[in-house]
């Protein structure tokens, strides 16, 4: 049974993808995290933890050069440590899913969060690299893209009614299913996002 | 002669800051804006490759100068774009080019030798760039924010992960200012080049079949020249014909990628 990881497990993101988790076929343990940093190996790497000053909308040019450089500087660190923990066990069980939640606020662009598009822009393309290198090792690295934040009203209305729920979509890049699946995108937020 | 809808000189009366423009991709932008009629400062690391490049503009009858500016330095920055609207009276366009170039690198084991040059060239060198330039380009009737991306900072690099993390960044940024500074008439944007550079001359020395491999996959067979591929889209970008262009990434690599 595989061990699934999940950092930033104290956000809302985080904990929907801890449950999630919990449910899915050939994981028998799930362990949530707040920071970057976890104890023992992960099958299963869920890269959730968005600080919550990202989401803060900011005018960017009130945003404080300081606290940007301090923002950027960690949340890119923390991915990369994560990234640089969980490799060694993927590695030698030639068997790895990473998923990096990555809103999709970034490829849109959204007023006021001018941070949080450059932020999470890198987290995607990091995960875009990062899977070209472990492919290799039979470790796949997809991103998984939730509407939260959004820009309001800025785009269509979303082709599916009701609430939006990650957890299958996560499931199956947590699974063997996805095995052929690397480098991707999943928006998740109802079908607003399409990628071209 | 008036800048507005094209003839030769489109960009006429306009002041324009490149930074990293001592040499490569930024030089050839900085030739280009100043042949298209822009007043043009090399924002330059260091004035040893600056000058020579303002000289050789002002050489061809043009308009420049150089002020040395590491982009990484917030006074450095404020100090370039005071000097520059001191000078020429505005700021229309700001162009960041620098980056700080580091060798292949992996993800599993990369450290600070290979994040650092990276990220603050390209992402704090953006952060600087934009804000100090912000209240001239929005006093600007033709206010543009270029910043050079990459094909890499889309489709990611498998042997340049960090470089590709901050050309993304960028991306991310661009989009987000293209639609914060929309209402202030400035647009954003990026260009995803691929040219002949010092660092790209480099990596060729260290490996001769990468350029005939690069050309091989190139519809148009050839590495981009920095003035005529790049520094026509930075014209463009500048001038009035792509007034209704916001939020989005050229990408002047001779076709090789086809992603958008």
């Amino acid at each position: 049974m595989r061990r699934a990881v999940v950092t930033g497990a104290g956000s809302a993101l985080g904990h929907a993808c801890v449950e999630a988790l919990r449910d899915a076929d050939g994981i028998g343990e799930v362990v949530g995290v707040d920071g970057a940093t976890y104890e023992g190996d992960a099958d299963v790497l869920v890269l959730a933890a968005i600080d919550d000053e990202l989401r803060t909308y900011r005018t960017f040019v009130d945003v404080d050069p300081d606290a940007w450089d301090r923002l950027w500087e960690q949340s890119m660190r923390a991915m990369v440590t994560s990234l640089q923990a969980g490799f060694p066990g993927m590695r030698d069980n030639g068997w790895g899913r990473v998923v990096a939640v990555t809103p999709t606020a970034s490829m849109s662009g959204v007023a006021g969060l001018a941070s949080l598009c450059a932020v999470v822009e890198a987290q995607r393309v990091l995960a875009k690299s990062t899977a070209r290198q472990w492919g290799a090792h039979g470790i796949t690295v997809n991103c998984l893209a939730p509407g939260e934040p959004a820009s309001a009203g800025a785009l269509a209305p979303p082709a599916l009614a009701g609430p939006v729920d990650l957890a299958g979509v996560l499931r199956f890049l947590a699974s063997d299913a996805s095995g052929q699946l690397t480098g991707a995108t999943l928006s998740v937020d109802g079908g607003v996002w399409m990628a071209p | 002669m008036t800048g507005g809808h094209g003839g030769t000189r489109p960009l006429d009366g306009r002041t324009a800051i490149v930074t990293g423009s001592g040499q490569g991709v930024g030089r050839g932008i900085a030739l280009a804006l100043a042949r298209a009629g822009a007043n043009v400062v090399i924002a330059a690391r260091r004035t040893e490759t600056g000058e020579p490049v303002a000289r050789e503009i002002r050489d061809r009858g043009d308009v420049a100068v150089c002020i040395r500016t590491d982009v990484t330095v917030r006074d450095d920055v404020a100090a370039c774009v005071d000097a520059t609207v001191a000078r020429f009276g505005a700021l229309d366009v700001m162009v960041h080019n620098a980056y700080s170039p580091t060798g292949p690198h992996l993800v599993a084991d990369a450290g600070d030798e290979h994040w650092g040059p990276n990220s603050r060239t390209a992402v704090w060198g953006t952060f600087h760039c934009a804000q100090v330039a912000y209240p001239h380009l929005r006093r600007s009737p033709h206010g543009r924010l270029v910043l050079l991306s990459s094909p890499a900072g889309i489709e990611g690099s498998g042997g340049l992960p960090f470089y590709s993390a901050v050309k993304a960044a960028q991306r991310g940024l661009a989009k987000a200012l293209a639609r914060e500074w929309g209402p202030d008439g400035i647009t954003v944007n990026c260009i995803g080049p691929v040219a002949e550079s010092p660092a790209l001359a480099g990596a060729f020395a260290a490996n001769p079949a990468l350029k005939a491999r690069i050309e091989a996959r190139t519809p148009l067979g050839r590495i981009g020249d920095p003035e005529r591929d790049i520094g026509g889209v930075a014209v463009f970008l500048a001038s009035d014909a792509a007034g209704y262009v916001t939020g989005q990434t050229i990408v002047c690599d001779g076709g090789s990628f086809t992603g958008l």
